[in-house]
């Protein structure tokens, strides 16, 4: 493989699990918030965070750049206090990988959440721990599975973002070329179909890696406890 | 007698349907004797404050834990009610032992020797299983030693017989009459068992569709 190809994997790998590690503390807050709690405007939210799902991920794009970019309302506040600049760079890539990716997290993480039973954390209450003491300690440890499938999903997702993150972050080889934009160009160029099977087999691999080993992590952390035999 | 839980609440329900209960407890075992479905459940629930009443009092070992005049309402976690689930509400995802130990931890001070739980309800061989592989009457026993090891002022048992296997329900009675005797614990009992209720208790208050049957002692 040559070293654009290179590249754009390890970019690729460090934008997908950027935005893994970046949004999941909001994933477990939200999938947990509309799992557990009804509140005034919780279909506004529900809609909010849905909303990349079924969007163009263009526009997707076009709303994160007018928002980060660096007129934008919290793009121009992070450059000018923090330095951090979104547009052009990977770290806008990693952004648009994870708000594209959101919905299914946070769908993932919601569900596993509702699964848990009331009673088991009710007890863990009448057993002296606080709200946060049972979150960490009973109501996590149970939704877990749905943090790891919320996280592999995520992860596939961002690594195949296209349209969102061409928008914010463009197309520069070596700085926020991922996978798809390289294979994109190369297309675009004489021979290039031919030339694209290696990234292109990669990708799948990659892909169907983080399925299988999301798939596993689920399973071991899901129910050990009910495959030892009853007495 | 001097009250161990004085309650004098209101709670409405979603459905319209009403509970309005008033009545004070003292030492030993008192049962609330009544059908499924006539709030009994529900008064367990209020005393732990899982859920809170329309309008009322409740005071537990003399400390006001709810008032909804003076917007008093001290949550579960601070008011020493030891609660046996009628489902057991075990952690699945820990150890028998750490399960006994989780409220334990938390109330350190006040608790009652683990041990002595373990020997008492003989879950010693139980200890490093996981409450999915125990049978009915095991998680009972479980779910006891839990609420008790968390050092409780008040133990409250909603129908602890539900999921026992029938040949095991004498056992639980001598169980739950055996830690409360050792460790001197004021017991609320829940159950539509009237044998059940007259074996272990020496008070019971009948209760139908919300409301507490007038001199039921």
């Amino acid at each position: 493989m040559s070293a654009g190809e290179w590249n754009a994997i390890q970019l690729s790998l460090l934008v997908a699990a950027t935005a893994v590690l970046v949004s999941l503390p909001f994933g477990i807050a939200f999938g947990w918030l509309l799992a557990r709690k009804r509140f005034p405007g919780k279909l506004l939210l529900e809609t909010l965070i849905n909303l990349p799902l079924v969007l163009p991920p263009v526009i997707t794009g076009y709303l994160l750049l007018i928002t980060f970019g660096r007129r934008g309302l919290i793009g121009s506040w992070l450059e000018s206090w923090l330095g951090v600049r979104l547009i052009f760079d990977w770290k806008g890539a990693a952004l648009a990988g994870a708000i594209v990716a959101f919905p299914l997290m946070v769908r993932a993480i919601r569900i596993a959440f509702a699964a848990v039973d009331r009673r088991i954390e009710q007890a863990a209450r009448t057993l002296g721990a606080g709200p946060l003491d049972a979150f960490w300690t009973v109501s996590l440890p149970l939704a877990f599975h749905g943090v790891i499938t919320g996280s592999v999903l995520a992860f596939a997702r961002s690594l195949g973002e296209f349209g969102a993150t061409i928008m914010i972050a463009g197309n520069i080889p070596g700085e926020t070329q991922t996978i798809p934009l390289f294979v994109y160009s190369r297309l675009e160029s004489p021979g290039g179909f031919e030339e694209s099977f290696g990234i292109i087999a990669f990708s799948v691999l990659i892909s169907a890696a983080a399925l299988i080993v999301g798939e596993w992590l689920d399973r071991r952390s899901g129910n050990p406890l009910l495959q030892e035999p009853r007495s | 007698m001097s009250s161990v839980i004085s309650l004098n609440c209101r709670y409405e329900y979603p459905g319209g349907f009403e509970l309005a209960a008033a009545f004070e407890m003292g030492a030993g075992i008192t049962a609330l004797f009544g059908p499924s479905g006539s709030g009994k459940t529900t008064i367990l629930s209020l005393i732990a404050g899982l859920l809170h009443p329309s309008e009322g009092t409740i005071r537990i070992a003399n400390q006001t834990v709810t008032d909804t005049k003076k917007k008093v309402l001290v949550p579960p976690e601070q008011r020493r009610v030891g609660f046996l689930f009628q489902d057991h509400a075990l952690f699945p995802h820990l150890r028998v032992k750490r399960n006994i130990e989780y409220g334990a931890r938390r109330r350190s001070s006040e608790a009652i020797p683990l041990k002595s739980l373990i020997e008492t309800l003989e879950l010693r061989d139980l200890l490093q299983r996981y409450p999915g592989s125990l049978s009915g009457g095991q998680q009972q026993r479980v779910a006891l030693a839990r609420a008790l090891a968390s050092g409780p002022s008040v133990l409250l048992l909603d129908e602890p017989l539900t999921s026992v296997e029938a040949d095991l329900r004498d056992r639980i009675a001598d169980f739950i009459e055996q830690v409360v005797n050792e460790h001197r614990i004021p017991v609320l009992l829940v159950s539509h068992n009237r044998p059940f209720v007259d074996r272990l208790a020496s008070r019971v208050i009948e209760i139908e569709n919300g409301r507490l049957l007038p001199k039921a002692d």
